[in-house]
């Protein structure tokens, strides 16, 4: 009997194997298809011969902890000075404005409808401050150029507003819509990334002022935003809540847009952001290729019909495939489950069904985890990855619980469906 | 003993039964005969509570037949053994395993392998016991699903073509267990095309 337990247990263990490694692949391929969507078209649009500029929008990927400052700025450092693209940095963290008494219209979440009003706040010692969440967007200086910013009150930024050192009172634009209650010169506290500075500002921007972040696409308004600086804190860090505070900047300043020429490919880019990361023991940054000119553009184009059907179709393919293997296996469990409510307690069969696919499931969600992570060294979509999977075996345990309950027994037993 | 009264049953606007009735004895044999679509295995699937009548009563050991489905697995598991036409087997199972499932939870370890090395050896499939049913004959299949069935000594054995796929040396050792079956108080009713099968048979019912 032991020996053949023994065998009906290594026959399941295979045939679960089995299912686990085809899912894995399934899940990893969808996975990859779906988060490098936007480098897929890049690679491709980089090709084409037209000479127009290309954008790469990047992402820090990696860990917020206080060690990780010092390679963020080296980082940033070298991605200035690389030659084969230009940073804009453009970011929209909101600011903390202490003792705020504006109109709410400027808050954070105001348009949205999920304006919180004031509350309090902790800064890294501590200290607690009553403060307003208040749209604000960090610029780096050649963003006004790049979209014909221009102040039509004070001043606008100058190279030295970006060279700051911890405590110097921060120089800021107002959007058009703050002429109606604050002046040049007028100045006031606010924590920025749950640190304290003052602020001073220098000027109001023109009205309908905007910046597109993704390099094209909507336009981003920015009359009623606090316009900073994206500067640079030049001073070494004193403390491991200054390196955090810098850890949180620059990662900020690093997740960016990249301008570079038609002539380099979006593929070199990436070689270079790769090369420049891993010197400074970060994990890759997540790319995504736009276009100024938008997709439209090339969208009449028959090689790129071809490469976005055929996309798809991988996509389908592999989702096609995954149900119809979770939909053989569960098929034959329903012949068993048959043969098991005739001469055993079906509870069993249907309870060691459901935990079967949730573990297959489970299974092939980490093992997709640690294929991401070997290959691109960041788990970005990992939690909408588990979500899925979670949705996946509710979806799953509905239907087996439904399949179930409507099983024709005596189907089975005159057909004599094959059940392996 | 086993009661049908005035059972009507139909699949779609086809009439398979009509105010049928029949009375089965305790400790017999019954063959039912006829023609495909006569209705054996119907009135094989309505005794086993695997379908229901339209109308009328089934009665077993005076007691009528109830409709919950629950209540009815209950009934299969406690007072049926069932020998389906197509065997029913978990393929992916050796057939120790399959022969053992109806005591698997009820009975120990040893008498388990007790009582399938017993028929085992009655049925001449003691050396296929490792072996999964893809890996057997039609007619090894066959009798790894009667083993299944006679394993936990029911009241009343269901049949349907239980030598369908036997020779006739196979065939006589199934009838002598099927009357050692009777000996110890078991009603069988077994469906076949098989006429000289049926020469064992207590009562013979052909159906129209």
């Amino acid at each position: 009997m032991r020996e053949c337990v023994r065998n009906d247990v290594q026959r399941n263990q295979r045939n679960f194997l089995i299912l686990i490694v085809i899912n894995t692949l399934l899940f990893a391929s969808i996975y990859f298809m779906s988060v490098y969507e936007f480098n897929f078209y890049g690679f491709y649009h980089a090709s084409l011969p037209n000479k127009q500029k290309q954008m790469m929008l990047i992402d820090y990927s990696g860990k917020f902890t206080s060690d990780q400052a010092v390679p963020l700025i080296n980082t940033d450092q070298q991605m200035k000075k690389s030659k084969l693209f230009s940073m804009y940095e453009m970011y929209d963290q909101f600011i903390e404005w202490v003792h705020y008494s504006g109109p709410d219209k400027f808050g954070d979440g105001y348009e949205e409808g999920h304006f919180q009003g004031e509350k309090s706040v902790y800064q890294y010692n501590g200290k607690t401050y009553a403060s307003t969440s208040i749209k604000s967007t960090q610029l780096s200086l050649n963003c006004f150029s790049k979209f014909s910013l221009q102040t039509d009150r004070g001043r606008g930024f100058q190279e030295s507003d970006y060279n700051l050192h911890f405590g110097d009172t921060v120089p800021v634009l107002l959007g058009h819509e703050f002429t109606e209650t604050y002046k040049v010169g007028d100045q006031f506290k606010a924590l920025y990334l749950f640190s304290l500075f003052n602020f001073e500002v220098v000027g109001f921007l023109k009205e309908d002022s905007y910046i597109k972040q993704n390099g094209y696409g909507p336009a981003s308004y920015l009359d009623r935003d606090v316009i900073l600086p994206m500067f640079n804190i030049t001073d070494s860090p004193k403390n491991q809540d200054d390196a955090f505070f810098r850890t949180l900047h620059y990662s900020n300043k690093t997740s960016c847009l990249l301008e570079y020429d038609s002539s380099v490919t979006a593929k070199e880019i990436a070689e270079e952001l790769n090369r420049i990361s891993s010197s400074n023991g970060l994990p890759e940054y997540q790319k995504y290729k736009v276009t100024e000119d938008g997709l439209a553009q090339i969208s009449t184009n028959q090689m790129y019909r071809a490469l976005s059907v055929g996309k798809w179709l991988v996509f389908f393919v592999c989702m096609g495939t995954f149900i119809l293997l979770i939909n053989r296996q569960i098929k034959a469990h329903l012949v068993d489950y048959t043969i098991y409510s005739l001469f055993m307690s079906y509870q069993k069969i249907s309870l060691s069904l459901m935990l079967e696919m949730t573990a297959c499931i489970l299974a092939s969600t980490f093992f997709t985890i640690l294929i991401i992570l070997a290959l691109s060294k960041s788990l970005m979509y990992a939690g909408e990855l588990l979500l899925s999977s979670g949705l996946l075996i509710v979806l799953l345990t509905v239907y087996i619980y439904f399949k179930m309950q409507h099983v024709d027994l005596k189907k089975y037993l005159v057909e004599g469906e094959q059940n392996d | 003993m086993i009661e049908m009264k005035n059972l009507v049953k139909k699949y779609g606007g086809k009439v398979v039964f009509s105010n049928f009735s029949l009375s089965i004895q305790q400790s017999s044999i019954v063959g039912l005969y006829g023609r495909s679509g006569s209705g054996k295995t119907t009135l094989l699937n309505l005794i086993g509570g695997l379908d229901l009548p339209d109308s009328g009563d089934i009665l077993v050991n005076h007691k009528k037949l109830t409709k919950s489905l629950s209540e009815l697995a209950d009934y299969r598991r406690t007072y049926l053994g069932i020998i389906p036409q197509s065997f029913a087997l978990l393929n992916f199972k050796s057939a120790f395993y399959n022969i053992a499932l109806p005591l698997i939870g009820k009975a120990g370890k040893e008498e388990i392998e007790k009582e399938i090395e017993i028929l085992s050896e009655k049925l001449e499939i003691n050396t296929l016991l490792k072996d999964r049913p893809t890996e057997l004959s039609a007619g090894e299949r066959q009798r790894v699903a009667i083993a299944r069935a006679v394993i936990t000594k029911p009241a009343v054995i269901l049949a349907d073509e239980p030598t369908s796929a036997l020779d006739e040396t196979t065939q006589s050792i199934i009838k002598d267990l099927f009357l050692q079956e009777q000996n110890r108080g078991c009603t069988i009713i077994f469906s076949s095309h098989n006429k000289t099968f049926g020469e064992f048979a207590d009562k013979i019912i052909q159906l129209p």
